[in-house]
């Protein structure tokens, strides 16, 4: 049978940033996605679902205002196995389980904070032994050792080339924004 | 629904050898099996299923001659998961000697290679590992009902309620099983990806689903237009908004 690639886990913030075009972050994104795609990729890219609640209910808190149907549309590519290549694992018994192990004896002992969304994303990866978590939140480094798992900024070795998305050429009014300014 | 498939499936590293001598003491376990618990019958085994990716194997039992005579091919699909049951936890067998030794051979294949075998029915399933359950002071299988993702495919089609769901995130067969008078959720479902929900068994070491019984839906997901590249900017982010760790971290924050 053959031997699954390593698993790198995305917390929510990778995807937001990447529906938010956020200029710095973008290139690293789609160059790691481009390469998840790939008929042989060097790794697979994982979230859990709650990420998809997740980014839309940041997403319209962040702006004030419900996400438009254009816009749900193509943040929902993200999600489906044959429009990109993130593949999702449910929150199931043994996640929320690892969770409260997580919280009780790594939290809780050292007096950190952990709210169960963070402990159900770090729980998702370790149960699914991913070699990295990767998050632009600082604030969960601190988990790393206990864990036993790399928590990092998303990286690749060849950001690639994406023109800026010009947030003036929006309407934001709409909520459906942005042309995505598609890599080749 | 009858219960009148068995599933033998083993996880791990196979060799050709491995796979050819698993099953041989798989077959010998069943005709032992079947002449005890089949009260006489004379049963035939048939191959109903095979998943590619998996050593995994189904198999629907009928009666030669009378295929109406369903309780005797209950009464072994039975027997399978009670023995297998009974290696997991380490009770007894309550069969023959000549059944608790073919089943023990079983047990004998798990190795650093092949690491469990699971003896499978229409109803339930017990999961075999080197060392029983008790030793090992923790649970092999979790059950819980949830979802899961993948694409509805079987090669069955022999009249069973049971189906396969390819299992996206692991790579594996899922086996499903509807509920009689259930049939109906099943359409326009083949080949295609889906979500089914149902009661879990989950292998509780990996997380991987195993099987999903009393299937209450499945949802077929739909055609996606586009690709993950439309998602890029759909909401643009602004000089002066919140970062997008800040908005997540905000809502996890409010917990």
């Amino acid at each position: 049978m053959p031997t699954n690639p390593p698993r790198v886990y995305w917390d929510a913030d990778v995807l937001l940033s990447l529906i938010n075009g956020y200029p710095e972050r973008v290139p690293i994104i789609v160059a790691a996605l481009t390469e998840a795609e790939k008929d042989n990729p060097p790794y697979e890219l994982i979230t859990s679902t709650l990420s998809i609640a997740e980014v839309a209910y940041a997403e319209e808190e962040r702006t004030g205002r419900a996400l438009s149907e254009e816009a749900e549309a193509r943040i929902a590519r993200l999600w489906h196995p044959r429009s990109s290549p993130i593949k999702l694992i449910e929150v199931y018994r043994l996640i929320t389980e690892e969770a409260a192990r997580l919280i009780r004896t790594l939290a809780v002992p050292n007096g950190w904070r952990l709210t169960p969304r963070d402990a159900i994303h770090l729980a998702s990866a370790k149960l699914l032994e991913a070699t990295e978590f990767q998050t632009y939140d600082e604030k969960l480094d601190k988990f790393a050792e206990g864990l036993g798992l790399d928590i990092v900024r998303p990286h690749v070795l060849q950001p690639v080339l994406v023109a800026p998305i010009d947030p003036e050429g929006v309407d934001e009014s709409s909520g459906a924004e942005g042309s995505g300014n598609v890599p080749a | 629904m009858p219960n009148d498939t068995i599933t033998f499936a083993l996880e791990g590293t196979l060799t050709d050898k491995d796979l050819a001598e698993s099953f041989r003491r798989f077959s010998e376990l069943i005709t032992a099996l079947t002449r005890e618990a089949g009260a006489g019958a004379s049963i035939s085994w048939t191959l109903s299923a095979l998943e590619y990716g998996s050593a995994q194997a189904t198999f629907k039992g009928e009666v030669v001659d009378h295929p109406e005579q369903i309780e005797s091919v209950e009464r072994v699909a039975r027997a399978y998961v009670e023995v297998g049951n009974a290696l997991q936890v380490d009770r007894p067998i309550p069969y023959s000697e000549s059944v608790q030794r073919l089943a023990r051979r079983i047990r004998q294949m798990l190795d650093g290679h092949i690491h469990t075998a699971r003896f499978e029915n229409v109803e339930g399933e017990a999961i075999v590992s080197p060392q029983s359950s008790t030793h090992l002071g923790e649970e092999l299988i979790s059950r819980a009902y949830g979802a899961a993702e993948g694409r509805v495919q079987t090669l069955s089609t022999r009249g069973t309620l049971r189906f396969i769901l390819y299992d996206l995130m692991h790579d594996r067969a899922i086996s499903c099983y509807l509920q009689e008078g259930r049939e109906e959720i099943m359409r326009d479902a083949w080949g295609r990806l889906a979500i089914v929900e149902g009661l879990i068994t989950r292998d509780a070491t990996s997380g991987r689903p195993l099987t999903i019984r009393q299937v209450s839906r499945i949802t077929r997901l739909p055609e996606p237009v586009g690709s993950w590249r439309d998602a890029m900017g759909a909401s643009p982010w602004h000089l002066g908004r919140m970062l997008p760790e800040e908005a997540i971290r905000r809502l996890r924050d409010a917990d």
